[in-house]
């Protein structure tokens, strides 16, 4: 039920989007083994803010990076993710 | 028990949107070279540019769909070059075309995008969802919106539009 | 009112209504003083208020599909024709065999429900028939609703909630000053407080101004909704609300739905949602003719219903006082007013003494009926005790704020001493709350606040009250002992003495409290009696309510069909239908559906009376022996484009793909982070920078969605463009010994070799032909677009049945595949099998750089002993493979596997079996080759004895689907 302001798209109504994970899991193909493992099992979970990727995977297609409080469900802060948007 | 709304028309055809291209561009030097080949500059996001003969739209970041007769594919392809790809999606489209004034109010239902808000103006373009299927759409005039639909979802939509229309 | 009436029934009997009256307004027009009985004491009971907040008037409106149980008769406007019955009662409302538990109130107290849990659980089962027989609402119809539900977006700048003085100042603002403006409001008439009042704005009648202001709001372009009620407060500022565009149990318009779910995304939200009386606690408290005071001077003011001609007004307020004054002025007899208070001054209170016996210091204890209707009213003045031969009993106990959806919008509380209420505090939403819903009390205020709610600038209303101000409302306090049951929770039947009884038993905190008197449980959500169960747990505790504390206000504020919530959902279109651009040619065939996700894919095509089984194994058979077509358009399937498009592939494939020849394509398994198998498929390299990626079916958004994060957000730098074409593309396999022949006729070409591509002409349309073999036969997958694969399809089809073939469906494909140990995603590939452990293993790049070669590295993936590997399973007794089955030593051991997907035989057994063929996954299962064990179904009472072997039951050199 939140709206998320896209970047390309300005606000939008959250079932036009999908959660994908939180920043911090990202893992890099030439990250070591436990590296990558620690990324994807050794998470902090903060109660509060935590930068969180989405995608308007039924709008624009875009990924984007929230920064949302978990408690009010607040963001606080949203950028777009990935190469950069020709004009 | 409650006043009817103000009595909107609106009619609705289907045809295959066969001709429709995804012209992806992974370098801006591409933009100049395709801008001379369609005729016109490649919109921005959310907006759309050219005619029913040759129309490029921008749904997402660094995509463009190309459609109408007037595309001729051999020149896009080589002005596209090394900056980009263009590949045909046509055949996995429906073209749906609300005329009327209750393009607008149509489009509210099972939906959850602004379509009320007159700044979404012709020349606007926005993709959404609208009854759990992901729709594509152009303002063309203020009494006709286009709505490109995945094939296979377009039986139902396309049935829940005629009979949402049937009561406004 | 105009001069029109509706008929209705009631319990069968026929009665005649005013236009735009309630149900409750007609039934006491009409007399009717029972309506319903209550929930577990079966207690006759009437109308006590005239809103949504009605906790005991309970009926089932409609008849077949679209009866509506648990109508509020309050909430529902008479329309003609309406169709009414009572709930609860049998064999009657007049006499109702279970209200014997009233004379047996003792047997279930408070907590009964809790109690029978304990103790033997047959008890519970017995007594469990006797309740949900006994206590309960009306049943739900069995029938189909037949009629539409609506949902519909709406945007607006300010959402006002309540057409009451408030709301309807703060949206005339809003939309003069130019903002997009939608005002709800749950009545069928705006004005709020304004119906029953007999107040003047600007010199206009109150309920005229209210019709005029909307009026004016529509005018400006604001968008007003009547008998839509705001249910939920929800994040992001959306407000759904819920609009009746027909009454319960009422036909539509031809063409209309019956409600319309709206989800209003706000900028701002202002309720105006007002304030719920409360009852007093009293002994009988509950008797048909005690009524909330608001709602009687409701019923006479708006509907010209006088609920009793010798009336008490018991009241801790000045409010109450004006109840009296309308009975009287309507021509009923006001026989006390009774006012808690012991000091009692004032204009109002003056007024009404040169009109009434009013008494301090006086409350009503008890109450007495006649023919199950109020005949008595007993009360305590100061210290002596008075009987009034009253058959109507108007109560105010102060009044409830309407907080509900600022709470739901996360706001907090504010606690006001004197009101003994909640009031709306700090709000975490871009949202207020006006008038009497903020505790607001003077109606020239009241419009002040509301209008600069609304953005509105200075100006002052006009305020006429022929009564004058009273003072603020006060709560009752509550009697600390009571004659009889007092109740609070009216719906539930929850009394005093239960709140009591709950505190004696050392349930402390308001959450266990509820759960264990059922306080507020009932579909009022305990509107109207909440407040006083709380101070009787406050009092009890020795502290004030705010620390006693308060239940959640969820969502809905009102009971909501649902309908409402499936909107246009429902039967077929419960979930979207994806169609197959063939299906018609499959319909032709006589193609028996399958849903496959969201699609429908044909699962066979029956022949002549043919069960679904034969069919499949005939048309399997004719694959291996001759030529057969399958629709495979549901395929994943994804162009890859530009330089980088290899490196990209090889991101998501585990297998070499970089080193692919242009023309060739080559199987491939992709893995998730954690090393497991997520998806397989095929890959192409149709140009020299152009790849297509196949994938499975019911992978595809996944998929989809994989490959462009992998694209945008770990590798962003890449040249390649991923296009989902699985849309854009049908598809049909070709199979069978016949298969290169029909093909190669047709495009009149050479066909390609195995796992080669090749683009061809078929029937005029340009194709693009891969030859690769999921049966085990020669065979070609025939790619073209969607719009032009009804005249490929055609083409084949008339080819292939010339060769003595034909169409093959999901079942015969399935059975083809066991044969020959292909796996599936979702059977095989459960999401925690490694690619080593399905035989994949050797495929796999050895220097990594895919996703999940890390996760591969985990010595408990790494190492293959005890992992559960791919495993045929054969029957050696002649029976079918129960599908499912656990595999195991002996019944009721711990499996060691179980059968993934079970298949008759399509080719026969070089040695002889004749039963049911399967794959399994079995622990340590590469080392158990031969051994026997038992698929054990414990679920289908079926047990068989298995051989394990080799995955592969067919064809084991792979000659027949090489050239």
């Amino acid at each position: 039920m939140m709206l998320i302001e896209c970047p390309h798209c300005g606000p939008r109504a959250q079932e036009e989007f999908t959660y994908e994970r939180t920043r911090d899991s990202v893992v890099q193909l030439d990250d070591a083994p436990e590296v990558a493992m620690a990324t994807l099992y050794a998470r902090t979970n903060p109660r509060g803010e935590e930068n969180e990727i989405w995608r308007h995977t039924l709008g624009c297609r875009g990924w984007l990076e929230l920064r949302r409080d978990r408690m009010s469900h607040a963001i606080v802060a949203v950028r777009a993710l990935g190469r950069a948007v020709l004009p | 028990m409650t006043a009817k709304e103000p009595v909107t028309v609106i009619e609705l055809t289907d045809h295959d949107a066969g001709d429709v291209l995804a012209l992806e561009l992974w370098d801006a030097a591409g933009a100049a070279p395709v801008a001379q080949a369609l005729g016109f500059a490649l919109p921005p996001v959310g907006a759309s540019a050219g005619d029913d003969r040759c129309r490029a739209m921008r749904f997402e970041p660094n995509v463009w769909l190309v459609e109408g007769s007037g595309v001729d594919r051999a020149a896009l392809a080589g002005a596209v070059g090394a900056h980009g790809a263009v590949t045909p999606i046509g055949g996995g489209l429906v073209r749906v075309i609300l005329r009327g004034a209750g393009w607008r109010t149509l489009l509210m239902h099972d939906g959850v995008f602004d379509a009320e808000n007159p700044a979404f103006a012709p020349g606007c373009t926005a993709a959404t969802v609208i009854a759990h299927v992901a729709v594509r759409l152009n303002v063309v005039s203020e009494k006709r919106c286009d709505a490109l639909v995945p094939a296979s979802l377009a039986e139902g939509l396309i049935g829940r539009w005629r009979q949402v229309a049937a009561g406004l | 009112m105009s001069g029109e009436t509706a008929r209705f029934t009631f319990d069968g009997k026929s009665y005649t209504a005013q236009a735009g009256q309630t149900l409750a307004a007609a039934l006491l027009a009409n007399g009717v003083a029972v309506v319903a009985r209550s929930f577990k004491y079966h207690r006759p009971r009437g109308i006590m208020a005239a809103g949504v907040e009605e906790p005991s008037a309970l009926v089932t409106v409609g008849e077949g599909g679209r009866a509506e149980p648990n109508t509020r008769a309050t909430d529902v406007f008479v329309y003609d024709g309406l169709v009414a019955r009572s709930q609860n009662a049998w064999p009657s409302l007049a006499f109702d065999v279970g209200a014997v538990n009233g004379l047996a109130a003792r047997l279930i107290p408070a907590g009964f429900y809790y109690k029978t849990f304990f103790g033997p659980p047959r008890r519970w089962m017995v007594y469990e028939r006797f309740i949900r027989k006994a206590a309960g609402l009306g049943p739900a119809p069995q029938e189909a609703d037949p009629d539409a539900f609506d949902h519909r977006a709406a945007f607006c700048d300010v959402l006002v909630v309540g057409a009451g003085p408030a709301g309807l100042a703060a949206a005339l603002a809003a939309t003069q000053a130019g903002q997009r403006v939608v005002l709800v409001e749950q009545d069928s008439l705006p004005g709020g407080a304004l119906l029953r009042e007999d107040a003047r704005i600007d010199g206009q009648d109150g309920a005229d101004w209210a019709q005029g202001t909307v009026a004016a709001i529509r005018a400006g372009g604001g968008r007003v909704l009547l008998r839509a009620t705001a249910t939920g407060y929800w994040d992001g500022n959306l407000v759904s609300v819920v609009e009746r565009l027909a009454e319960p149990g009422q036909v539509p318009a031809p063409g209309t739905p019956v409600q319309r779910l709206w989800k209003v995304r706000c900028g701002k939200v202002l309720l105006a949602t007002g304030a719920i009386e409360r009852p007093l606690a009293f002994g009988g408290n509950d008797r048909p003719g005690v009524m909330l005071a608001q709602a009687v001077r409701h019923y006479v003011r708006r509907h010209g219903v006088v609920p009793g001609r010798r009336a008490v007004v018991a009241t801790s307020n000045d409010d109450g006082y004006r109840t009296a004054f309308a009975l009287a002025d309507a021509g009923a007899q006001v026989l006390a007013v009774l006012d808690s208070r012991t000091v009692l001054a004032g204009p109002l209170v003056e007024r009404a003494r040169a009109r009434f016996a009013v008494l301090a210091d006086a409350r009503p204890i008890d109450t007495r009926v006649a023919g199950r209707r109020l005949s008595r009213v007993i009360a305590q003045v100061g210290g002596a005790e008075t009987t009034f031969a009253a058959d109507l009993l108007a109560m105010s106990g102060g009044f409830t704020p309407v907080v509900h959806l600022h709470k739901q919008a996360g706001g907090d509380l504010a606690w006001d001493a004197a009101a003994q209420a909640f009031l709306p505090g700090t709000a975490r939403q871009a949202q207020a709350s006006i008038g009497a819903a903020a505790g607001g009390h003077a109606l020239d205020a009241i419009l002040a606040q509301g209008w600069a709610a609304g953005g509105g600038g200075a100006r002052a209303f006009a305020v006429d009250d022929p009564l004058g101000l009273g003072t603020p409302a006060m709560a009752a306090a509550i009697p600390q002992a009571v004659r009889g049951k007092a109740f609070v929770d009216f719906q539930n039947d929850v009394s005093l003495g239960d709140v009591d009884l709950a505190w004696r038993e050392g349930y402390r905190s308001v959450e266990h409290l509820k759960r264990y008197t059922t306080l507020g449980m009932g579909t009022d959500q305990g509107k109207t009696g909440n407040m006083a169960a709380l101070a009787r747990l406050a009092q009890a505790q020795g502290v004030e309510i705010p620390q006693a504390g308060l239940t959640t206000f969820r969502p809905p504020y009102t009971p909501t069909t649902l309908g409402a919530f499936a909107g246009a959902a429902v039967g077929d279109h419960a979930g979207p239908v994806r169609r197959l651009r063939l299906h018609a040619a499959h319909e032709a065939l006589g193609a028996v559906w399958q849903p496959v996700g969201y699609w429908f894919r044909p699962r066979g095509y029956p022949r002549n009376g043919e069960s679904l089984g034969a069919a499949s194994l005939r048309e399997a058979r004719m694959v291996r022996e001759s030529v057969g077509m399958v629709d495979v358009s549901t395929l994943a399937t994804f162009e890859i484009a530009g330089p980088d498009a290899a490196a990209l592939l090889e991101m998501a494939c585990a297998t070499t793909i970089g080193r692919l020849a242009l023309g060739r394509g080559r199987y491939t398994v992709m893995l998730r982070e954690d090393g497991m198998v997520m998806d397989d498929g095929t890959a192409w390299r149709l140009e020299e920078q152009r790849y297509l990626l196949t994938s499975s079916t019911g992978g595809a958004d996944r998929m989809a969605q994989h490959l462009s994060w992998l694209r945008n957000v770990v590798a962003p730098d890449l040249k390649a463009s991923v296009v989902n074409v699985q849309e854009h593309l049908g598809a049909v396999a070709l199979a069978g010994p016949r298969a290169a022949a029909v093909l190669a006729e047709l495009i009149g070409a050479a066909v390609p070799a195995h796992m080669r591509c090749a683009r061809a002409m078929l029937a005029g349309i340009e194709v693009l032909v891969l030859a690769a073999s999921y049966s085990g036969e020669r065979a070609f997958e025939i790619y073209a677009p969607g719009h032009d694969m009804a005249v490929v399809w055609q083409a084949l089809h008339e080819a292939v049945v010339a060769a003595g073939g034909g169409a093959y469906g999901l079942d015969a494909m399935d059975h083809l595949r066991v044969e020959k140990g292909h796996v599936v995603i979702g059977a095989e590939v459960d999401g925690r099998v490694t690619p080593a452990d399905i035989g994949l293993g050797g495929m796999l790049r050895k220097q990594g750089g895919f996703v999940g070669w890390q996760g591969l590295q985990r010595p408990a993936l790494a190492d293959p002993a005890g992992r559960r590997h791919l495993v045929g399973v054969a029957a050696v007794d002649g029976q079918a493979l129960p599908e499912g089955a656990m595999l195991v030593a002996r019944e009721g051991d711990v499996p060691l596997g179980h059968v993934t997907t079970a298949s008759p035989r399509v080719a026969p057994d070089p040695e002889g079996l004749t039963g049911g063929i399967g794959l399994a996954l079995l622990t340590d299962g590469a080392s158990r080759q031969g051994e026997e064990l038992l698929a054990w179904s414990a679920t289908r009472g079926q047990t068989v004895r298995v051989r394990v072997c080799e995955p592969v039951f067919y064809d084991r050199e792979g000659a027949r689907y090489r050239d």
